[in-house]
């Protein structure tokens, strides 16, 4: 196997959770999460070489999963099932906490009322990342991405009220 | 639930997902290789088979060039062969520029870098649309001078049922295309309105 294979393989298995979590919260069911994940490896093979340590490998990451997500987003017209978002990542974990499935549904459920842009800020803000590096991934200017973050927290927060 | 809440429940799963690493090497170089080919068995099919066929015809053009005689086939002549030739290319390419649009740059530059080579395709396919009318015109005479002899310009007759058929066909078959064509379009900009 060339040096370049073993390095992305590595990158992947090292990051495996991050590609999973963006093509759970673009899909609705498992097949379409397989795609979703099985096209974002691919994507993040083909621009491996203009990489080039240009940004954090993570950036990197959740730029290609994002962009992946969305461009694919607009080919599949698939009907989603009724399979739910929850089920998905328990069938990934080998253990099960049916309260720890309870919370995992309601994020999902707060998740999917987002559009597509609100989804991927959504996640990011999930895995901890600052406003700076959100604005990285995006594209958006850091003072656009906290207006638009405030604009997520209350319409979530309205839903709930609702 | 509140944010901070939803933040833990996400994090729980995140140290938990951490722990579970279910894929393999094999895996990995499994995925890569069949998107690779999927992809472009799928391109390779559709856009080369109908390229293949519009320089055959063009070709067929070349060949038999020396029996347009006079000088308004050899005009239409011109036109089909180049017809037949710079549109598969042209259509080619802009779908190529669609595959092979950056997905490593952010987000609204990719939004809108895929708009402007939508566009572009979109406006190469208007183009063709407009040009096929012409086209449906312009290589019937050549087609039946170069395999029959006949000057069609100069017998009316076939012209009154030719136009009028092949107009309706070309008017539904073209708008049924563009719509296609279209509606990809418009999930893009519903995207990129979400940026506004």
């Amino acid at each position: 196997m060339k040096q370049k294979e073993k390095v992305f393989i590595e990158l992947i298995k090292e990051y495996e959770g991050l590609i999973f979590k963006a093509s759970t919260i673009y899909t609705n069911n498992k097949q379409d999460q397989k795609d979703l994940f099985q096209e974002i490896v691919y994507q993040l093979w083909k621009s491996f070489d203009s990489f080039k340590n240009q940004a954090k490998i993570s950036t990197w990451m959740y730029r290609v999963a994002m962009n992946t997500a969305i461009t694919q987003l607009k080919r599949s017209k698939k009907s989603p099932t009724s399979e739910s978002f929850e089920k998905v990542v328990f069938e990934q974990m080998e253990t099960y906490d049916a309260a720890f499935e309870e919370n995992l549904k309601k994020v999902y459920e707060q998740i999917n009322q987002l559009n597509t842009l609100e989804k991927g800020l959504m996640l990011l803000l999930l895995e901890g990342k600052s406003y700076q590096e959100i604005s990285e991934v995006s594209g958006l200017s850091i003072t656009n991405v906290g207006t638009r973050i405030n604009r997520i927290k209350s319409k979530l927060k309205s839903k709930l009220l609702k | 639930m509140e944010f901070e809440e939803l933040q833990a429940a996400w994090s729980a799963m995140s140290t938990e997902l951490k722990n579970q690493k279910k894929i393999t090497d094999k895996i990995i170089i499994d995925m890569t290789k069949q998107k690779y080919k999927s992809k472009y068995s799928t391109a390779k099919t559709l856009e080369s088979l109908a390229s293949i066929v519009c320089f055959g015809m063009a070709f067929y053009v070349i060949i038999n060039f020396g029996k347009l005689d006079a000088w308004y086939l050899q005009v239409l002549g011109v036109f089909t062969i180049l017809f037949y030739t710079v549109f598969p290319i042209l259509s080619l390419s802009a779908l190529f520029r669609l595959h092979n649009l950056d997905l490593s740059q952010d987000y609204s530059r990719l939004m809108i870098d895929f708009r402007k080579r939508k566009k572009w395709f979109l406006l190469v396919q208007q183009l063709s649309i407009v040009l096929c009318f012409i086209l449906v015109i312009a290589a019937l005479p050549v087609a039946v001078k170069i395999s029959k002899g006949k000057d069609l310009l100069l017998q009316s007759s076939t012209w009154l049922w030719y136009v009028p058929f092949a107009m309706i066909f070309l008017f539904f078959f073209t708008r049924w295309g563009y719509r296609c064509y279209k509606g990809m379009t418009n999930s893009a900009e519903q995207l990129l309105s979400e940026l506004e």
